[in-house]
């Protein structure tokens, strides 16, 4: 191998570090870019009235997770969850996805049902991948023959 | 006309956002969204300013507001629109619109012109095909006003273990407004059945899901016998005003104490079949129970499943609201309504032990058939601590409620397992 000098060790590495920099530039510049196309955050603040109606926006991007909940759709956001929001939501709310509890099998007649039914189209590569999600992420629990009571806030009785 | 849009759900801020700038709220979404972008985990549910939920978090208990309901209605579906009144709010004598369950299969319609609305009346078993306008039923038959339960067949299917699917629905999906029109069986009678008229199905003008218009959204009915009954009715008013655009305005049909499926909103015709009629949700296993008990999670071929007709005996405590707390007494008045399908309540019992003790509640007679009966009791609490109010009627053929969830069913419905509210006494 050929033996480098010290000077040409030193430009080589001035170079390697220019280059990383502009990378490091370019990316905090596509970074800032896309949030400044996602959330025109320039505009000055708005009327209530306007900012229900761009909340409706705000709630379509495409990424916002809280707790673990994919905001747009109010699905897990885990797992292939975008193939069951492209592939289910375009006719019913998420919530009827995720109020449910099913096995596998159960999911697949849920899916066939919909499909002779519902006018649900094929699902091609995505079914296996939808099949995965929903009896991962909406299995079913055990709760018995009957849960105790739930109380979400205790109330006086006057 | 009804104004357009008048039942779409409302998404609104919580309130106390107006102190707070919008720019405020998206600079800390974003450093949160920067998280989302570089694919770690984010949980910024801290950095939400207080006051302010992004619209359409309904999961975070965003309050989702259907127009013209009670906003404690727990709202199970926006799409289509489902959802169910908490017990303490059907405390009423008359349930009132804001406090009545929704129940969609389909989208309801818009801009109905009461107008030009009509009903036709057709079938195998008709002698004639018959249209009336809305201004001929009115006029041309004896008015009357029925107070009559409607409950979802899957009303309690929450319950159910191995979960059954569908709209998961606690005990709120059920009510009993008055309900003013006609009796069906003057208006088949006008038309002229033929002898071998099996059921009447009705056809309403909701529109699919899927937004296919070819698509019927549901079209249920009820067998001739439960059709010529008194009380079943082709109804324009409920509780003394139209029937709210969610409900089926301009005109719907109501058969008290079955699963209110069979009771079509927004409706254009009503078909007498000379078969068990055969429109979408009225086979496979749509509304039906295995004819004979099975096992909790079997699978039940389709030829084995029953139709679901009177609902069974069931009752709610509507007062007081669970999660109640007695600071200084250890009586307590509590009450509700109880109701059983085609039959009467016969009598009603309450027990603070877990079911060892039973206490009898005064009962009130229905004020008509099919409308659900008043009843009342007060408790003792023996001392301080945990208790739970258990509810129980019996009916008139001496079916009483279970104290467990009753036989599993594919589809949940039926579950008319006693309601309990919890109760702590200081």
């Amino acid at each position: 191998m050929e033996k480098k000098s010290p000077f040409e060790l030193a430009k080589l590495q001035k170079k390697l570090s220019l280059l990383s920099a502009t990378v490091f530039l370019l990316s905090v510049l596509v970074i800032v870019g896309a949030f400044i196309c996602h959330f025109n955050w320039w505009q000055p603040a708005i009327s209530e009235e306007i900012a229900l109606v761009q909340g409706e926006e705000a709630k379509k991007n495409e990424w916002d997770v809280a707790n673990g909940i994919h905001l747009s759709t109010g699905l897990i956001a885990e797992g292939d969850f975008m193939a069951v929001a492209n592939n289910c939501l375009g006719c019913h709310s998420a919530k009827l996805v995720t109020q449910n509890r099913m096995s596998k099998e159960a999911w697949k007649n849920t899916i066939k049902w919909m499909q002779e039914s519902q006018n649900l189209w094929d699902l091609g590569d995505d079914e296996p991948k939808i099949l995965a999600y929903l009896s991962t992420y909406y299995a079913p629990k055990n709760t018995g023959r009957r849960k105790p009571l739930e109380i979400t806030e205790w109330h006086t009785i006057e | 006309m009804r104004e357009k849009g008048e039942d779409s759900v409302d998404r609104r801020l919580k309130s106390g956002s107006s102190g707070h700038s919008r720019r405020g709220f998206i600079q800390k979404t974003a450093l949160a969204t920067f998280g989302a972008l570089l694919g770690t985990p984010v949980v910024f549910g801290r950095f939400l300013p207080k006051g302010i939920i992004p619209i359409g978090l309904d999961f975070l208990g965003d309050p989702l507001v259907i127009s013209g309901k009670h906003k404690e209605l727990l709202i199970l579906n926006d799409r289509p629109i489902n959802a169910e009144t908490p017990p303490h709010l059907l405390d009423d004598l008359v349930t009132p619109a804001d406090k009545l369950f929704v129940r969609n299969n389909g989208n309801p319609p818009h801009s109905i012109d009461e107008e030009i609305w009509t009903l036709t009346v057709d079938g195998e078993s008709v002698k004639t095909p018959k249209t009336y306008t809305l201004a001929e039923l009115k006029s041309r038959f004896e008015e009357v006003t029925y107070q009559l339960t409607i409950e979802c067949g899957g009303n309690g299917r929450s319950e159910f273990n191995p979960p059954a699917k569908g709209n998961q629905w606690g005990n709120g999906a059920v009510g009993c407004p008055s309900w003013t029109g006609v009796k069906l069986k003057d208006v088949l009678n006008d038309v002229g059945i033929k002898e071998n008229a099996v059921y009447v199905g009705y056809y309403g003008v909701d529109t699919h899901l899927s937004g296919d218009t070819s698509k019927v959204v549901i079209s249920r009915g009820v067998p001739i016998k439960k059709a010529m009954e008194n009380e079943s009715i082709i109804a324009w008013k409920m509780n003394g005003e139209n029937i709210p655009n969610l409900h089926g305005f301009p005109l719907r049909v109501v058969f008290g104490g079955w699963p209110a499926s069979t009771s079509g909103k927004w409706l254009t015709r009503l078909s007498v079949r000379n078969k068990e009629h055969d429109g979408p949700k009225m086979g496979g296993q749509s509304y039906r129970v295995p004819c004979k008990p099975v096992a909790p999670g079997s699978e039940v071929p389709d030829n084995e499943m029953c139709i679901v007709e009177s609902m069974p005996v069931k009752s709610l405590i509507t007062y007081p609201k669970t999660g109640g707390i007695l600071k200084s007494r250890r009586s307590l008045e509590v009450r509700g309504h109880a109701w059983a399908g085609d039959v009467e309540v016969a009598v009603m019992h309450v027990s603070i032990d877990f079911g060892q003790t039973w206490q009898k509640a005064a009962l009130e007679k229905p004020v008509n058939r099919l409308a659900w009966q008043h009843w009342s009791t007060t408790v003792n609490f023996p001392e301080s601590g945990y208790y739970e109010v258990w509810a129980k009627a019996t009916d008139a053929t001496g079916k009483a409620q279970p104290m467990v969830v009753p036989d599993w069913n594919p589809k949940g419905y039926l579950n008319n397992a006693c309601h309990r509210i919890a109760i702590k006494v200081l």
